[in-house]
């Protein structure tokens, strides 16, 4: 397109065209010219980095929610409203339906607890446990990336296999089994287990592109020169190469927060959120003695989705909104991340190949010098 | 290249036995431990040493003798009975879902090709982010709230759950299929953006071939195996998210058959796990994925002469 561009820019233009052109001619020009702005148009629009443009206002507003938002909230999210009269003297009665009640946007739950609210206050503790999830993958991903990368030989195939086996692994499956495990081991705040579990089946992405980069960092002149210098291994790793390594930590970091918060959203609709040890147990006859219901008090993002999909049929909005946020906060990290992705891209390649792009976690690498 | 092939076999078996013996013994550990929570003063003779989780994980590992892969512990039922029943049922779906993904997602990755600038469209690539950002459970919830909403009385337009090989496969295809997708259109798109602008192309147009051509018999085959390849990678998205979706419209897949082991609620209970039949399950799953990536590499390694002679050279 460049090329074709060049030549309808340098190709002799006919003098004295526009003097000639009748002033309504303006919205009507002659042949090349709207080839012209069309492709310069064009051109400029490819230019613009529309996933960033886009992702960072919407990562911006989910950040300032996930901060703000209960101080933004206008009851608190476990207050019970109850029957309302409005003005035309009509009872109405929870779960009030969106906008049923003025004052209820989002309207309640079925014991009477305004869901805007909860959802303000919801994104809190779902976004401090991704980014938890998402710097604990991000620091164990890189630091056996490193070894992994520097490494050659049977350490480096070695972990290889073992991150190949881990990506292999369905996620949620391994997250299931992991939080149950150690919610039986007596951590009745179950924030740990979940940091733990969404950890142990995901270190393995990053590791992966960090072992990459470093593969291909690794017979650069630079480094070989302060190997001649006598610097040691660490040395080399941790002053030269991780710079450069954590240029493309961001763009992880995005994503990650991205794959994490889905995998959330699906635990959290089968039954697995934080604070999943708050089950109430009412006795029954039978042998483990007791009955669990899921009781939901404070709110969260996952726990308000398990429940709404229980009630599902009584309160279907519930869920529909919830889920709205998942998926609105999963699709800005995930907007952020490709735009990172491209800006970075753009920084050491003009023309970028796509597919250094295309890969979700490959970020466009520089060549080395020597092959 | 012989030995390579009998390595990853090795290998992949002993990742299998590896992943089968820590499952099992992990869902022991929660079946023997999950009453200590009702009965506190009973935890010491309840938690299990050591030597019984060996005895009872030698005690499976005889029962792959018999070929049945242990039974349940309550009605002794054999494992490999209801996975044989459970699994064609699922195949259906994950084989209906893959077909939907590569065809409707190359379609509309050529699609949303602009033929003019030979780049791709920003909204294209936009919408295909949303897709791929689409949890396929919120997708169904949204269509069964509108499917509900909409209905007459005894007669809706889809069935909202259950399972049948007609219109209730409609559903959970739509929610297991739209993020592979929208993977696979946004990258047909951006691999033809990166190669559209190479002489052959400009070669076959020059020679007068139309533009569909052009698209089909050159471009595309030059990109076939790397579309191959990210399809077989978001294969991975598609198990994981089978659970979720067979528990949601309740099809009687490997997928619900390994959440009803775990998924809690009123008046069901954890200490349910069958530590037989969920390290039988995962077992399954992990071997569906093997081959499937086996297939894809071999499909790539015949399709693709560059594939071909890059690994005759390695």
């Amino acid at each position: 397109m460049n090329k074709r561009l060049n030549d309808l820019l340098t190709r002799p233009r006919p003098q004295n065209e526009s003097s000639q052109l009748p002033v309504s001619a303006l919205s009507r020009p002659s042949s090349t010219k709207p080839e012209i702005r069309r492709l310069l148009r064009q051109r400029r629009l490819s230019r613009i980095n529309f996933p960033l443009l886009i992702g960072v206002p919407l990562v911006l507003l989910f950040v300032i929610i996930a901060i703000f938002g209960p101080w933004l909230s206008p009851h608190h999210p476990i207050e019970r409203f109850d029957i309302v009269q409005d003005d035309n003297g009509n009872f109405h009665v929870p779960p009030f339906k969106p906008g049923e009640v003025a004052g209820f946007p989002l309207g309640t739950d079925h014991i009477g607890r305004d869901v805007a609210s909860r959802l303000l206050w919801a994104p809190q503790p779902t976004f401090f446990l991704v980014l938890g999830v998402a710097l604990c993958r991000i620091l164990i991903g890189t630091l056996v990336g490193l070894l992994e990368g520097w490494h050659t030989g049977r350490t480096s195939d070695l972990i290889r296999a073992v991150g190949q086996a881990a990506g292999a692994l369905p996620m949620l499956i391994v997250a299931m089994l992991t939080i149950t495990i150690f919610s039986l081991a007596g951590l009745g705040d179950s924030t740990g287990p979940f940091l733990l579990a969404l950890t142990i089946t995901g270190w393995a992405g990053p590791a992966k592109i960090v072992a990459e980069r470093v593969r291909l960092l690794r017979t650069e002149p630079y480094i070989e020169a302060s190997r001649a210098l006598g610097a040691s291994d660490l040395r080399i790793v941790f002053k030269h190469l991780l710079p450069q390594v954590m240029t493309i930590l961001p763009v992880i970091l995005a994503f990650e927060m991205s794959a994490t918060l889905l995998v959330t959203a699906e635990l959290g609709f089968l039954k697995f959120f934080i604070g999943g040890a708050e089950m109430f147990a009412v006795p029954n006859g039978r042998d483990p003695g007791v009955t669990l219901f899921p009781v939901p008090g404070m709110p969260e993002l996952g726990q308000m989705l398990s429940v709404g999909w229980d009630n599902f049929f009584l309160e279907p909005w519930v869920a529909v909104w919830v889920g709205a946020a998942f998926f609105y906060a999963i699709f800005a990290f995930m907007m952020l991340g490709e735009g990172l992705k491209r800006r970075i891209a753009r920084g050491t390649h003009r023309q970028m190949p796509a597919r250094l792009l295309a890969d979700r976690f490959t970020v466009t690498q520089r060549v080395p010098a020597s092959r | 290249m012989i030995r390579m092939i009998l390595r990853r076999i090795v290998l992949a078996l002993l990742m299998l036995i590896a992943l089968n013996a820590i499952t099992y013994v992990a869902a022991l550990f929660i079946r023997t431990m999950w009453p200590v929570q009702f009965r506190p003063s009973e935890a010491d003779s309840l938690r299990p040493t050591a030597q019984s989780l060996a005895q009872s994980y030698v005690s499976y590992l005889g029962s792959f003798a018999h070929g049945d892969f242990g039974s349940l512990t309550d009605t002794g039922r054999p494992i490999i009975q209801m996975i044989a029943t459970a699994l064609p049922k699922s195949l259906v779906l994950i084989g209906l879902a893959l077909l939907v993904s590569a065809v409707v997602g190359v379609g509309l990755g050529l699609f949303s090709l602009n033929s003019h600038t030979r780049q791709v469209n920003p909204l294209a690539l936009m919408t295909s982010l949303a897709g791929f950002s689409m949890p396929g459970f919120y997708l169904s919830i949204v269509v069964i709230y509108l499917i509900i909403t909409s209905a007459q009385p005894g007669k809706a337009l889809l069935p909202a759950s259950g399972y049948g090989l007609d219109s209730h496969l409609v559903l959970p295809i739509l929610a297991l299929a739209i993020r592979p997708t929208a993977e696979v259109a946004r990258l047909t798109a951006e691999f033809m953006a990166e190669e559209l602008p190479k002489d052959y192309i400009r070669a076959a147009r020059a020679k007068g071939l139309p533009w569909r051509l052009v698209l089909l018999r050159h471009a595309f085959r030059n990109i076939l195996s790397l579309v191959l390849t990210s399809l077989s990678n978001s294969l991975r998205y598609t198990i994981s998210s089978l659970i979720v979706i067979e528990w949601l419209f309740q099809w009687p897949g490997i997928g619900r058959l390994l959440a009803s082991n775990f998924v809690r609620g009123p008046n069901r209970f954890i200490f349910e796990v069958e530590p037989a039949l969920s390290a039988g399950i995962i077992t399954v799953i992990a071997i569906l994925f093997m081959l499937t990536t086996f297939v894809v590499d071999a499909a790539t390694f015949s399709l693709d002469p560059r594939v071909r002679r890059q690994a005759a050279g390695l």
